[in-house]
């Protein structure tokens, strides 16, 4: 079957700022994809690409084989981007009902406003909404036209708890569907509980694309920590199965993919090490340390 | 053209306060003034001066009204309503076409008031002349529903509105509505001559005063619809490759 969408070796530079640095990912129809990364990874200028809202330096994205203009000039694509704003004085129903004209093959905009949760406020002004209600907003927005492709930017920033419970109930109901979606989120929860397949970015690249599952195992680890005499960074970094390595004062702290590998490595090349100690990490603080930015172990 | 999209527009300009306030009550009041004080005077033979000053307030609202709506693009592009249209599929086109069709819409109320007003003040004319210059005025107010939308895409939103604000005291005073370009100083009446309101004004008073001199009315509001007209084609395609 064609992809739902294609990026391919997409490059985007502000300045001298590296953003979007050869990133390629192929997803096919249905699937459920979320973009994770923490903040200024590239995925927000990677969705205004995918979205036609910024061009590439380099590289190429189809949607359906189509171009990203195309693509959302016929309607495929319903999106919700960051900094999309809404009309402060038209009505919640007002402006679904607008994009519902503005699409060819439109959803019934009562059955947009009950699926995205915003019935209850439909004829607020908009200008009158908390954020979160304005996400719920802009969600209902990206329904309206029975897109095949949603992509969200961040969907649930700004809500609350329960709003962001709800939000991810009536998502459900849409990829129940069958309906491709492609979401950014820093939340690795977010990404573990409702995607089939996350695609880590850092940096601008894409560091791993993967089932949430084989993803949870690149990223959760185990942290060895021990007093290492006469040893470098640079070297324990090398040791097998060691991702990361941060030597203060002869104290190393070697987070680890493979920890059984790591301390027959690490005994074998230095034998003097002591007070070892193996601790399993958490997902958060695994993804943590592996998206986290290098500068901060240079500072210290 | 999308016919929701310009009901929505319509609906969220007439409703705004500054519409009645500013739009329909500014020039109201005007000729409630103006046409009270001096009404009573006669121009012509049997055309008194509070007809001319409502057909000049009518024709200074309803510019009013089609100037402020192109310039509130301004105000969705600072505050990113263009980019969250761009999700759709709407385009540049059907976007300003809906901005210029808006603009004359909101311009019809402000000339019903106005006129309204002048007939409950007492004022009569023949039905034709009624229909012509109510024709003559809503049609002149095209260029300034361009002109509008050219300010709107070149302003920020903050500043657009004291621009434009600005922008109607040359128009309003030199273009003869409030006062008559004989009045001013030669230089100024010169000036006067090139502003479009002068001759929305020549237009809109032809059916009650007479007047030659209708195909450079005509000329000139078409090159103060050109001109912008062209601007905004121009500006449109460079602010959609920046968005």
């Amino acid at each position: 079957m064609a992809d739902a969408f294609s990026l391919e070796g997409l490059v985007k530079r502000f300045g001298d700022v590296l953003a979007v640095d050869d990133v390629s990912v192929r997803v096919a129809p249905g699937e459920v994809v979320a973009l994770l990364g923490p903040n200024g990874a590239g995925k927000s200028t990677t969705i205004d690409m995918l979205l036609g809202l910024s061009r590439p330096d380099a590289g190429q994205v189809r949607v359906a084989g189509l171009s990203a203009a195309e693509a959302m000039d016929r309607g495929m694509v319903g999106a919700m981007a960051q900094n999309g704003t809404l009309l402060r004085d038209a009505t919640v129903a007002e402006l679904v009902g607008l994009f519902a004209s503005l699409h060819r093959n439109s959803l019934p905009v009562r059955e947009v406003l009950e699926r995205a949760g915003v019935t209850e406020y439909a004829n607020r002004r908009c200008g009158k909404l908390s954020g979160g209600e304005q996400q719920r907003v802009r969600f209902a927005l990206a329904l309206v036209g029975d897109p095949d492709l949603l992509v969200l930017d961040e969907p649930t920033a700004a809500m609350d708890v329960d709003g962001r419970r709800r939000f991810w109930a009536s998502m459900r109901e849409y990829t129940g569907t069958g309906r491709t979606v492609l979401f950014a989120t820093h939340y690795l929860a977010e990404a573990e509980d409702y995607a089939d397949r996350v695609v880590l970015m850092r940096h601008g690249k894409v560091v791993a694309d993967g089932p949430v599952g084989e993803v949870r195992a690149a990223v959760a680890g185990r942290v060895l920590r021990a007093v290492v005499p006469e040893a470098t960074e640079a070297a324990l970094a090398a040791l097998p199965g060691v991702s990361r390595a941060v030597l203060r004062a002869r104290h190393a702290e070697l987070s680890c993919a493979d920890s059984d590998a790591a301390i027959r490595g690490l005994l074998r090349e230095f034998p003097l090490a002591a007070n070892i100690e193996i601790t399993a990490v958490g997902l958060e603080e695994a993804f943590i340390a592996l998206t986290a930015d290098e500068t901060e172990g240079a500072l210290r | 053209m999308n016919l929701d999209y310009l009901a929505l527009e319509i609906k969220r300009i007439v409703r705004s306060p500054q519409f009645a306030l500013f739009t329909i009550g500014m020039p109201l009041a005007m000729f409630l003034l103006f046409g009270g004080i001096f009404g009573a005077q006669e121009i012509a033979p049997g055309i008194s001066t509070a007809t001319v000053t409502m057909v000049n307030m009518a024709a200074y609202g309803a510019m009013t009204a089609a100037l402020f709506t192109g310039t509130r693009v301004a105000t969705e592009r600072t505050d990113g309503w263009q980019r969250t249209l761009r999700l759709t599929p709407m385009r540049a086109p059907g976007y300003l076409m809906v901005k210029v069709a808006a603009g004359l819409f909101v311009a019809l109320p402000v000339l019903l008031v106005i006129f309204a007003a002048g007939a409950i003040r007492g004022i009569r004319l023949e039905t034709g002349q009624w229909l012509t210059i109510f024709g003559t005025l809503w049609l002149g107010t095209l260029p300034f529903a361009v002109l509008g939308l050219m300010i709107g895409l070149f302003g920020k939103g903050d500043t657009v509105q004291a621009v434009t604000g600005a922008l109607m005291l040359p128009l309003g005073m030199f273009g003869g509505l409030w006062i008559p370009l004989q009045v001013l100083p030669g230089w100024m009446n010169t000036a006067g001559h090139l502003m479009p309101t002068y001759w929305l004004g020549e237009i809109g008073r032809a059916p009650v005063l007479g007047g030659s001199g209708l195909v450079t009315a005509v000329g000139v509001l078409a090159a103060w619809l050109v001109v912008p007209a062209l601007v905004v084609m121009a500006r449109f395609r460079l602010d959609t490759a920046r968005l």
